[in-house]
């Protein structure tokens, strides 16, 4: 189990790849684990199924599609913010979707960001770089999130 | 001769004094004065009669022989004196009488006339008969009645005190009952005394010989003014309540039906007559969605009750009805009839429901419009990702290995697809647009385009462009949606104005037409007027992609905007001098 590690949910392996390109280009060099639905991400979660088992119940990041196959993002989102693991542990809706619906239920559902993915590839770089440099360096956790993620 | 009341009022039975006070007793103690007044006369008469036969006897016994003419001739002077005296008393006993006070012969027969009077005006009642011949003799009660006179009532002259307009038929229908000896029976006004004309009710029938010839004729008029008038004014309600297409019907705690006006003939299709009687609910098949009884109880408990009740009528057809109970009390308070007014609702309810279920279908075609666009957002974009990442890493890792042939061919791929998610993101907006809430506030539209204008500068920061924002200018309009306005509007112009030196965009407002509209000018490229209509049309460009970007949406945007906002957009301008944009909101 890393300490440092960054949940990556997405179902789409073109955006995964982009993705974690985009991540190490920004020079993040904490572990990326990906759920490919929102039911394995509950699982790496330690939401559903034994906690003991689970690889990262406390990730430092979590970068949530809304879109998913079996559970959807905001459905995952909702469950995070029940467990008392993983309530304060930062997320940031990463999504094709601009719709206001979404945004708004993301927010109420305690998202922390919501960042529209850019079809330009070069402006997917630039975000990404902003936010690994935000989450992961700029911003001080809460001392339960950086206890847990420090277990 | 009789004296009227002055009012009808003073005919109505009714416990007022008909004679004058103190006089209500019995008849009996009046009467007696009159017999000892005879039984006095016969006294006089006796005693002079006794007087002048002692006379007679004692100048015989005097005179024996002497006189025998005196005996006839006392006998006729005692006869004489009889008939003096029986003529003299009574006038005396009279006018002894007529100081003997109220208790008089003459009082009491006065108080019985009026007495008499007053029962014919109060009893509203005339009795009179005739002969066989219909020819009145005379109608004591009737002359009572009307003032005539016994010359004016006899004969045919009783018809003069008959409305003129009633003359006519009740001679015709009297000479006929007189003509066949049947029953006589009709109704006409009679003039008052004072005259006033009032409603009667008149029958008459023969009274039969042993040999079955008419003996005479006797009748009764009776005053029904006041019963026509009530039932007048029933008449005229009951007109009122057939003016009333809602069906309006009584039925009493039975649910007999005892009144259905014509309404009810023409939603049910029962007349009057038919439905009268029966029993309601059977009649019409009620249904209703609170069980029956409790909505009966209901009316009794709180004396009204309304809602929705389903009828069939004569032919079938089930319809609704929107029906409102009340419960009908006599003047004691004891509930006697429920009325029951019912509105054929059912074309309204067919509309209702055809409008709720187009409402259904529009709400489910919304929603699949908005999962559509939902889909399109995500899904859409998610392969132009894919093609403009991949490309871009085509082009950092393997750059040794593409030439530069092949890298432009990427560099266009990463174009196409980066303006492919721009169309689809202005597809997107130009669809929220049509299905968004408008929510209308105070917007300080020169704030929006101040903030605009920077968002726009900030996108190209190398190029400048001059921007004259009037101040103050606030609008009644959906925040975002002008935002979306004034975004796509500066957008353009920043656009047009690219190829001038000295670029200037001006926002401000304007009359037009004696309404506010506000602008966006610019000095760019312009536009040709003969294709002004091509500006607004989804997907129509003027210009050439590769000289200006665009997707061809944003104007069709603004104009879905302006027209939900109840407002009108247009444009002005000519090639090369530039281009003004107007809109104005409601």
């Amino acid at each position: 189990m890393q300490s440092t590690s960054i949940l990556l949910i997405e179902d789409n392996p073109d955006h995964e790849a982009l993705t974690i390109r985009a991540l190490k280009k920004a020079h993040v060099m904490n572990e990326i684990v990906v759920a490919h639905d929102g039911a394995e991400a509950l699982q790496l979660l330690g939401i559903d199924g034994k906690p003991e088992d689970a690889p990262i119940s406390a990730p430092q990041l979590v970068l949530l599609d809304l879109k998913l196959p079996k559970v959807d993002g905001l459905e995952v989102l909702r469950r995070m913010r029940e467990n008392s693991r993983t309530k304060l542990v930062p997320v940031v809706v990463l999504t094709s979707s601009d719709e206001e619906a979404d945004v708004i239920t993301s927010y109420r559902l305690g998202a922390n960001s919501y960042v529209r993915k850019p079809v330009d590839f070069m402006e997917f770089l630039e975000a990404t770089r902003q936010l690994g440099l935000y989450w992961l360096v700029l911003n001080e956790a809460p001392r339960a999130v950086k206890a847990a993620a420090g277990r | 001769m009789a004296t009227a009341p002055s009012s009808p009022r003073d005919v109505r039975p009714g416990p007022r004094p008909v004679a004058p006070a103190g006089a209500t007793s019995p008849s009996f103690p009046d009467m007696q004065p009159e017999a000892i007044s005879y039984w006095l006369e016969g006294v006089w008469i006796a005693a002079a009669a006794v007087v002048v036969g002692a006379l007679a006897a004692f100048w015989r016994a005097a005179h024996p022989g002497q006189f025998g003419w005196l005996l006839p001739a006392c006998l006729l002077a005692g006869g004489l004196l009889q008939t003096t005296l029986s003529y003299l008393v009574p006038h005396l006993v009279r006018s002894r009488r007529h100081i003997s006070g109220p208790k008089g012969v003459d009082v009491a027969l006065r108080r019985s006339e009026e007495r008499y009077r007053a029962l014919v005006l109060a009893s509203a009642q005339v009795v009179w008969t005739t002969p066989p011949d219909g020819l009145v003799d005379d109608m004591p009660m009737w002359r009572d009645y009307t003032g005539q006179t016994l010359e004016q009532v006899r004969g045919w002259g009783w018809l003069n005190a008959i409305h003129p307009d009633d003359r006519e038929r009740t001679a015709a229908i009297w000479k006929n009952a007189v003509a066949t000896g049947g029953l006589y029976e009709t109704e006409y006004r009679v003039r008052r005394a004072d005259g006033q004309y009032r409603h009667f009710s008149i029958r008459g029938v023969p009274v039969l010989e042993d040999d079955g010839s008419i003996r005479e004729w006797v009748g009764i008029c009776t005053d029904i003014h006041e019963h026509k008038q009530i039932e007048d004014e029933l008449h005229k309600q009951a007109a009122l309540l057939n003016l009333a297409h809602d069906a309006i019907l009584v039925r009493d705690l039975a649910r007999k039906i005892v009144y259905w006006n014509q309404g009810a003939e023409e939603t049910y299709g029962w007349s009057a007559k038919e439905a009268a009687g029966r029993a309601v609910h059977e009649l019409l098949r009620t249904e209703s969605a609170t069980p029956l009884p409790s909505v009966e109880a209901a009316v009794q408990e709180q004396g009204e009750w309304e809602g929705e009740l389903q009828h069939v009528t004569r032919d079938g057809k089930t319809i609704i009805v929107a029906s409102r109970w009340s419960l009908q009390r006599d003047h004691h308070g004891v509930p006697r009839n429920i009325l029951e007014i019912n509105r054929d609702i059912t074309e309204r309810k067919q509309l209702e429901d055809s409008l709720r279920q187009r409402t259904r279908e529009l709400e489910n075609s919304v929603a699949e419009l908005e999962a559509f666009s939902y889909s399109v957002s995500h899904d859409l974009r998610a392969p132009l990702r894919s093609i403009d990442g991949f490309s871009q890493i085509l082009l950092e890792d393997y750059r040794d290995k593409v030439d530069a042939e092949g890298q432009d061919c990427l560099r266009r791929i990463r174009k196409a697809s980066q303006n492919m998610g721009q169309l689809i993101d202005a597809l997107l907006q130009l669809s929220r647009v049509m299905r968004a809430d408008l929510v209308r506030e105070p917007v300080n539209l020169s704030v929006l385009a101040l903030s605009t204008a920077a968002v726009v500068q900030k996108a190209a920061p190398g190029r400048k462009v001059q921007f004259h924002i009037a101040n103050g200018l606030v609008a009644r309009g959906d925040r975002r949606l002008l935002g979306v306005v004034l975004q796509n509007l500066l957008q353009n112009a920043w656009k047009f104005t690219a190829r001038n030196p000295e670029p200037l965009i001006e926002f401000g407002s304007t009359q037009k037409e004696g309404k506010t509209a506000y602008y966006v000018r610019d000095n760019g490229i312009g536009f040709d007027m003969a294709y002004v209509d091509k500006l607004f049309t989804p997907f129509e460009r003027l210009h050439a992609k590769e000289q200006f970007e665009g997707t061809g949406i944003g104007l069709a945007t603004v104009q879905r905007i302006v027209k939900r906002h109840g407002g009108r957009v247009w444009a002005e301008g000519a090639l090369g001098k530039g281009a003004t944009f107007y809109f104005s909101l409601d």
